[in-house]
């Protein structure tokens, strides 16, 4: 109920409005109280909290997909997908999907005719390929007349849509938007038609706006470091590349490689559909049976088989940017799941902030960087803790001395049990900020729906309780484990004294 | 929703599923749905007045078991000496971190951590802001050190240092980001030598002593120059009381913010360029626009929504980035500020070869939306995104209660939500038309391009034109950023 009237009674009436519920009590707030949980017989996941302030809903969608089910050739994929994804379906983004899938065959089959041509023949034929490319610029541009120009979008938007979005990331690709109570049924709608009939029309221009959105990444200063570093550090493991893929690769993807990717992977088994605000549970059960009940389940997808194997030397890179100058020192950890994983989250509280011992050494006493940092933990399939610090360059100072002053407070890590009571803080903060992450309905929506394909939503609470558990000792074990020299892999970045000229597309 | 949705769970009875199946609408256009009636909170029914002065926009939200203050302090680095750039916002952060009689910095830091509360301070153009947040149980100890940090803070000189240091090691990598670069030097252009857009230099920030930071908050800080928003589990009346002893011993004064010169309003037409070794165009186009309270406002979002604002759907994201493939991002917007003229401008950032392209297809738009009258359609979708988004304002209890406080801050009328949606509503294409004319002026267009200069100059065969074709080409050359010179 919104009841927003304000009656002369004035004040007593306005806790209505916000005030739902009894007062909770930190110990009380148990998310397995306001979690509600449903699955299809197709294995789609659905779950649901109610939150009454406003009428609106925030719906996720979230498939167990990102970059590190790719491969070499396929690199980018996943993003270039989730892209593809807002391209309209059989149904969604074309007046005449018979004519327009006519057309689409022949600027497929061209395409087929100019890649195998520019990139399979060590030279091919540049005139025939032209040819080729003036014809698909030509049927390309009478297919316009049966596109509905971005449909999914712009049906959305005008429905109210906000937080209308998508993302990619190593392991999970989300699909969002926040929509008015009313309107709950045209998310089912639209999100169980492009789950069934996909349709990757105007698949060719769309590569050439991931092509420049990676160009973006280029262009923030020190990227390609990072990807250098990036790429060294894991030695077998998918996680080397960025989500958005090698230029290469997305030159060379084609249409077939998108289709069995979405057929593999955009499955409900392989999925969770999140629905946060103001909703009837049994409301949202039921469009969730009429909507995505239809869609057939798919083989289940196989996890990623390679493993990072352990490292038995130590990697070093050096880069210059045009860009801060930085230290950055990288270990292999276990995945998450490991019981190992929430001590890595009690050593982060330790290091950072400006009570934190890296900010209190390296700033503050030392006074070498401007900031120090450490982060990292358990993915889905490997793990990565880094330790970060950039040097008070002005001062002279440089990033092998801030990296000098790291190993030393890695080192206490591993000799010197921590005080009681900066592991009380460390535990203190992680329950506040567990209760302040329920508070944004869409903030509540994510975590849900990533931790569901991870580890379960009920991990969110259980990690809490684990990490509250993690003691001095078992900072020291870990530490010793492995914040090891051949463990690691070292970054250190320099400031370019000119600026350089970055790889050009062609 | 409730009706519909019970007839929803009989018909997706398990033993019904193949029927729902059948009765799913071939196109999302034929879906209904019911009416959603939604009045926004009213901003008085909120506000009350301690009696020093501070005004306070309060409510009871029992979602969590926490407390939130947000203040607006009415200050801002607009006033900054001009010797002294970059006081205002050092003040802003070392009010905080340096600590108070009662308590240094660094056992502030140590005491808010372990009670995984935190206390922020900052300052802005044009205002200044602090905020509190904390577990209800332990308000009475935050809000003390909250009002302890607004009221007494010391300024101590090693947390000045520590500033210093970062301030000036962070000036050192203004230029890297090629959009910071455009949006800072584009303004530049415009604004010319107002204080909007001065800039910190190692000296300036050198040159700021401790007693320029205590005459600072002795000028600007004062009970009846703040705006309180607060929110959370607390019983409203004991919550006032406690704020009332909490800034019991601060005493109302007047506060008088020196006067501002006036802006210039000239266009700067004409193609400007700086280089940068990269592989994309940055590319700003446009020119002067709007003070924030320009009755014209609801017009404008309308307009601009349809051409650039509202993402895919917006015109110029339509045919850049969706149709041609030219950009990931791109658009048009009007950054309004509030006391000053605001500014418009389109924006791609598109690959070296077809920066003059991008540019040619975004200026056909600014004349289109001149000259033609916008679809219906359009002026459906932007009108239903508008109304249909609105509650979204009102989503958690700190938010409405920050939105209020800054409608009072900026002088908007305390009903300014009240009549919002039929002020929307109102909007007609022509006024869409009227409002285009009026304020995107094809010949006055600033183009300024951040990029590899000679690259960004030629097109290619797909996409021929050069740049010179937009005018006379000027590059700017980056000052440096520790001197300014």
């Amino acid at each position: 109920m919104h009841k927003s009237i304000v009656t002369a009674m004035g004040l007593a009436c306005l806790l209505v409005l916000f005030a739902a519920q009894p007062a909770l009590r930190s110990q009380e707030l148990n998310l397995e109280d306001q979690v509600i949980e449903h699955t299809l017989a197709n294995g789609l996941k659905i779950l649901m909290v109610e939150r009454h302030e406003v009428p609106r809903v925030v719906c996720h969608i979230y498939y167990r997909v990102g970059s590190v089910n790719e491969r070499p050739g396929i690199t980018g994929i996943s993003h270039f997908h989730e892209h593809m994804m807002f391209k309209g379906t059989r149904t969604i983004g074309v007046t005449d999907f018979a004519a327009d899938d006519a057309l689409n065959r022949q600027i497929d089959s061209l395409y087929q005719l100019i890649y195998r041509e520019k990139y399979w023949k060590r030279d091919g034929d540049l005139s025939k390929i032209k040819q080729w490319e003036a014809q698909t610029d030509s049927l390309m541009r009478y297919e316009k007349r049966y596109i509905i120009k971005d449909d999914l979008w712009e049906t959305y938007m005008k429905n109210g849509g906000t937080g209308l979005n998508a993302s990619t990331g190593q392991e999970i690709t989300g699909y969002y938007v926040t929509l008015p109570s009313n309107k709950v049924e045209l998310q089912m709608w639209l999100e169980s038609d492009r789950m069934l009939h996909p349709y990757f029309r105007e698949f060719y221009s769309e590569k050439e706006v991931v092509r420049e959105e990676r160009r973006l990444s280029e262009n923030s200063p020190g990227y390609f470091f990072r990807e250098q570093l990036n790429a060294t550090f894991w030695a077998a493991s998918p996680y080397s590349w960025s989500v958005i893929g090698w230029d290469a690769d997305l030159q060379k993807l084609t249409k077939q490689d998108m289709i069995e990717y979405n057929r593999r992977y955009y499955v409900p088994n392989n999925a969770v559909a999140v629905y946060v605000g103001d909703i009837n549970p049994q409301g949202i059960i039921a469009l969730a049976e009429k909507y995505f009940g239809r869609v057939p389940r798919g083989p289940d997808p196989e996890p990623v088989r390679t493993t990072e194997p352990k490292q038995y030397c130590e990697k070093r890179v050096y880069g210059q940017a045009e860009a801060p100058p930085s230290v950055t020192i990288m270990y292999h950890v276990p995945p998450a799941g490991h019981p190992d994983d929430e001590v890595f989250r009690v050593i982060s509280g330790l290091m950072n902030g400006t009570t934190g011992r890296l900010y209190k050494k390296l700033v503050k006493e030392k006074g070498i960087a401007v900031d120090a940092s450490a982060s990292g933990g358990g993915m889905m399939y490997a793990g990565e803790y880094s330790f970060r610090g950039r040097p008070k360059s002005e001062a002279g100072h440089t990033p092998e001395e801030v990296e000098q002053a790291l190993y030393e407070e890695i080192e206490r890590l591993k000799t010197e049990p921590v005080s009681d009571y900066e592991l009380q803080k460390v535990k203190n903060q992680a329950e506040v900020s567990f209760i302040q992450s329920l508070r944004s309905t869409y903030g509540l929506a994510s975590r849900l729906g990533r931790a569901e394909l991870g580890l379960g939503w009920r991990d969110l609470q259980k990690s809490l309780e684990r990490m509250k558990a993690v003691t001095a000792e078992d900072i020291m074990r870990v530490a010793k484990t492995y914040f090891t020299k051949d463990n690691r892999t070292v970054g250190i970045l320099y400031r370019a004294a000119q600026t350089r000229r970055g790889p050009r597309s062609s | 929703m409730k009706r519909l949705l019970i007839a929803g769970i009989c018909a997706a009875g398990a033993l019904f599923a193949a029927m729902a199946a059948a009765q799913i609408a071939e196109h999302p256009s034929q879906l209904s749905y019911r009416p959603l009636a939604f009045t926004p909170p009213k901003a008085k029914d909120y506000r009350t007045v301690l009696s020093n002065g501070m005004v306070v926009y309060l409510v009871e939200d029992y979602t969590l078991p926490t407390v939130d203050i947000q203040a607006i302090i009415s200050t801002g680095s607009l006033y900054d000496p001009r010797d002294k750039i970059g006081l205002a916002r050092m003040a802003g952060e070392v009010m905080r971190t340096g600590g108070t009689h009662k308590m240094s910095g660094d056992e502030l830091d140590e005491r808010l951590a372990f009670l995984g509360a935190s206390i922020r301070t900052s300052i802005g153009n044009t205002s200044g802001n602090a905020s509190m947040s904390a577990l209800s149980r332990d308000t009475d100890e935050v809000l003390g050190l909250f009002a302890d940090v607004l009221m007494h803070p010391i300024f101590a000189e090693e947390k000045i240092k520590l500033y210093k240091d970062e301030a000036i090691e962070a000036l050192k990598s203004k230029n890297d980001q090629p959009r910071a670069v455009l949006e800072r030097e584009f303004r530049k252009l415009l604004y010319g030598a107002h204080p909007l857009v001065w800039a910190e230099t190692k000296a300036t920030i050198e040159a700021i002593t401790r007693q320029d930071l205590l005459d600072f908050h002795r000028t600007y800080f004062a009970p009846n120059n703040i705006i309180l928003a607060v929110a959370g589990d607390f019983q409203r009346q004991e919550m006032l009381a406690k704020l009332e002893k909490a800034f019991a011993d601060w005493q109302p004064r007047t506060v008088t913010l020196p006067r501002v010169p006036e802006v210039a309003v000239k266009n700067r037409p004409g193609v400007f360029m700086i280089q940068k070794q990269i592989n994309q165009g940055y590319v700003n186009v446009g020119h002067f626009g709007i003070k924030d309270t320009n009755p014209d406002i609801f017009a404008i979002n309308v307009m601009n929504f349809i051409l650039g604002g509202g993402s895919f759907t917006s015109r110029i994201t339509s045919k850049v980035r969706s149709d041609e493939g030219l950009a990931y991002n791109t658009g048009s917007r009007f950054a309004n500020e509030h006391l000053f003229p605001g500014t418009f401008y389109g924006y791609v950032q598109t690959k070296s070869q077809t920066v003059y392209y991008a540019i040619s297809l975004i200026l056909k738009e600014f004349e289109r939306i001149r000259r033609e009258p916008v679809k219906e359609e359009e002026m459906v979708t932007a009108k239903n995104y508008f109304l249909d988004s609105f509650p979204d304002r009102f989503s958690t209890a700190i938010g409405t209660m920050s939105t209020f406080s800054s409608l009072e801050y900026n002088g908007f009328p305390l009903d300014y939500y009240d009549t919002y949606c039929d002020k929307i509503r109102a909007v007609t294409p022509q006024d869409v038309m009227r409002v285009a004319k009026k304020y995107i002026r094809p010949e006055q267009m600033t183009i300024m391009i951040v990029g590899d200069i000679e690259a960004c100059k030629k097109g290619d065969e797909k996409h021929p034109g050069t740049l010179d074709q937009l005018g006379p080409i000027t590059e700017i050359k980056l000052p440096d950023p520790l001197t300014g010179k």
